[in-house]
């Protein structure tokens, strides 16, 4: 029975092969894992599968991070690194936030909006502040805003009527007031406050008053430039001139 | 010249009668007439981040709205309620005060007068909801493959079966013959002794046969042996099917709108899921009934009631799967690669606005990125090794270039190329390839990964 050896060899060579090439890649599998290599911190690390390690299975650590998955920070807490160094926020959000926007255990303010209408931005203009808020902005606010900021950004032009356009900035807008909507939303948009750090938002703010047209940074210090710096009599004729006319207007009433 | 002119006047009159006749007729009576196109750029400019024109969002889909006014309550009520809301709920209007009820935020008063609201609502009535063209669905393709290769096993199976089977059978019958023919039956061996005499017998042949076989098995067991902790084209199925094809290939996106941290953190995280909401509570309906199903996914998790567009309060975790694992004794941070060293996310993750959920590129996939498909820029590194393995990581620290000269006064980065220029002798031989590798810089130093 020479054909027996055979039969037998050739059975075994092709189970062997077969068994080796069907180990090919399941996309559901990381793939085959030796030993231990130290994917699972001894430290809980955020999003790392805890499940079974090496035929034991560490529920305890595996639940701390599952039940955090896909949540915010706890409130009040602050980045180690420093980045975040303004002051706390003062203005609560609109009253009913909580249910209209999710904005559960923020604090809530009557005046709403109009309460932020006089704060100033504690980031002063400069044109590489400008720079970076534009940048932010092509991250943040184009997709929905648009790169005008006429509100036809790519979701909106893109997605199928799905989404409705914010519609072009209001230039009654004050610097405050864009802060504010940045950081609970308004009407449709969303709170970006977790996306963004206030100090990164002041730097939107002064983008978008520049989309607005609002005369800001360049406008201002050219001003202050031609006043202090020169002391030129034009300036004085100005001044005087502004005067004169707000005697006017006082006169006529 | 005055008959005349009267005449002409008269003329006018009347066909401005016939005309205002025709067009009261047509837009039943109450409809005053306005202009689509200007009616369309006040609805985007006042009413859009509201409203839709054919369906409910904050406020409730404004087609036939007009009319649901003139039957409930007054015109004069529906021109009011749009430049003053509270004052229709003020003054008692039964529908006013049916129609407030629809959302928490009330109606914003307007600054638009009437002709506007003519405008708008020509535009808003003259709306048709574009037809959504489902894309052709290229994932079908998968499936018959994996089979048609499960069944080239099974064929290949029952031809084994066959030949022993026929070997058998050959077998036995020229026992028989020989018993038939009183010829002598060879002695009786065992499997290991026949096995062994027909081996030796046929000596030549086996023996390349077996040579062949042990290459072959050795060389599988080479490579298998060194996929051992490649991660390339992990892909796990997530919690939900979210495709990054729609939202950072179609809706354009930016990668950074969600993965927001990778400026800030070590980690590029999955977002939260406020982030998700900041579309998703509007865009309720997916690109097909699968993709509802998903959307309907986050509102649980978000705690967002659809009906009621409000928000629970009680939310649930999204067990996302982490695709792109590297071990506990490697240090890795996204924003120093992002920020300081301004790498692009595509040159280690690839196009993935051609991908549905992550996947761990290969490098063959992000050497081809720009090249085969391009729908961006080439990428500067090209990779030999397979991705998030180390060579992979020397790689790039070897060929990417530090701008030293560009970094900013002050700066970390500023301090090195003070002190190279003192140092003349080692900055010239950094320079003999024209560019200071990361290499160079201590990005081969061991201790700066592992520590």
């Amino acid at each position: 029975m020479k054909l027996k050896a055979f039969k037998i060899l050739t059975i075994a060579t092709i189970a062997v092969t077969g068994t080796l090439m069907s180990c090919k890649a399941d996309s559901n599998s990381p793939g085959l894992e030796y030993m231990p290599d130290m994917y699972r911190s001894p430290a809980v690390e955020a999003y790392v599968d805890y499940g079974e390690v090496g035929g034991r299975y560490n529920e305890e650590a595996q639940s701390m991070v599952e039940e955090k998955f896909s949540f915010l920070p706890p409130a009040g807490t602050v980045p180690y690194n420093g980045d975040d160094y303004l002051a706390p926020y003062s203005h609560g959000a609109p009253v009913g936030f909580d249910k209209s926007h999710g904005l559960y255990g923020v604090a809530q303010d009557t005046a709403g909006r109009d309460g932020a209408k006089n704060d100033v931005s504690p980031i002063a203009w400069s044109t590489d502040v400008l720079k970076e808020g534009e940048e932010l902005y092509g991250i943040f606010c184009i997709h929905c805003h648009g790169e005008s900021g006429d509100g036809q950004g790519s979701v909106v032009t893109n997605g199928n009527n799905k989404f409705p356009t914010p519609g072009p900035y209001k230039p009654e807008l004050t610097a405050g007031e864009i802060f504010y909507t940045i950081t609970y939303g308004f009407g449709r948009m969303g709170s970006h406050a977790s996306q963004v750090n206030p100090v990164e938002r002041w730097k939107i703010v002064h983008y978008v008053e520049k989309l607005i047209g609002k005369p800001q940074g360049e406008a201002t210090l050219a001003a202050d430039d031609t006043m202090v710096n020169e002391g030129d009599p034009i300036g004085i004729e100005l001044l005087e001139a502004v005067q004169d006319s707000v005697e006017v207007i006082e006169a006529h009433n | 010249m005055n008959i005349k002119s009267l005449f002409i006047s008269n003329k006018i009159k009347h066909l401005a009668l016939v005309v205002l006749a025709f067009f009261s007729f047509t837009y039943n009576l109450h409809a005053q007439e306005g202009d689509v196109a200007t009616g369309e750029a006040l609805f985007n400019g006042n009413c859009a981040s509201c409203h839709f024109p054919h369906e409910d969002m904050t406020g409730p889909a404004l087609k036939g709205a007009r009319q649901r006014w003139i039957d409930n309550s007054t015109e004069e009520n529906f021109y009011a309620w749009i430049k003053n809301s509270q004052s229709v709920i003020d003054s008692g209007d039964p529908y006013a005060v049916e129609v407030s009820k629809f959302d928490v935020s009330p109606m914003t008063p307007q600054n638009v007068d009437e002709a506007a609201v003519d405008h708008i609502f020509a535009y808003i009535e003259a709306f048709e909801p574009p037809v959504v063209v489902e894309k052709a669905d290229g994932s079908a393709q998968a499936g018959p493959e994996e089979s048609s290769s499960l069944y080239w096993w099974l064929l290949s199976g029952l031809l084994i079966i066959v030949i022993a089977v026929v070997a058998g059978v050959k077998g036995n019958l020229a026992a028989l013959a020989r018993d038939k023919d009183g010829d002598e039956q060879p002695e009786q061996l065992t499997v290991g002794e026949s096995a062994r005499s027909w081996a030796w017998k046929n000596r030549g042949w086996f023996g390349v046969t077996v040579f062949a076989a042990t290459i072959v098995l050795l060389s599988l067991g080479m490579t298998k042996w060194l996929d051992l902790g490649v991660y390339e084209d992990y892909k796990p199925e997530q919690p939900i099917a979210y495709s990054h094809e729609l939202h950072a290939g179609d809706l354009g996106i930016d990668c950074k709108y969600c993965h927001n941290s990778v400026t800030k953190s070590r980690h590029a995280t999955i977002p939260s899921v406020n982030v998700c909401m900041n579309c998703h509570k509007t865009v309720k309906e997916g690109t097909n009934a699968d993709g509802t199903a998903e959307i309907a996914k986050i509102y649980e998790a978000a705690g967002f009631d659809a009906d009621t567009k409000t928000y629970t309060g009680e939310t649930k975790p999204i067990k996302w799967v982490k695709v792109h694992n590297l071990p506990d004794h490697v240090y890795f941070n996204h924003s120093q690669h992002v920020v300081t060293g301004g790498v692009d996310c595509k040159q280690c993750h690839g196009n993935m606005k051609k991908e549905t959920v992550a996947r761990v590129m290969s490098s063959e996939d992000l050497n081809n990125v720009g090249v085969t498909d391009n729908d961006w820029a080439e990428n500067s590194v090209k990779f030999t090794k397979p991705t998030l393995t180390m060579g992979w990581c020397i790689e790039c620290h070897r060929q990417s270039s530090v701008d030293l000269a560009g970094a900013p006064d002050g700066s970390y980065y500023n301090e090195i190329h003070k002190r190279l220029l003192k140092d003349k002798k080692t900055y010239k031989k950094y320079l003999e390839d024209d560019v200071v590798t990361v290499g160079e810089l201590g990005g081969l130093e061991c201790a700066k990964c592992h520590y």
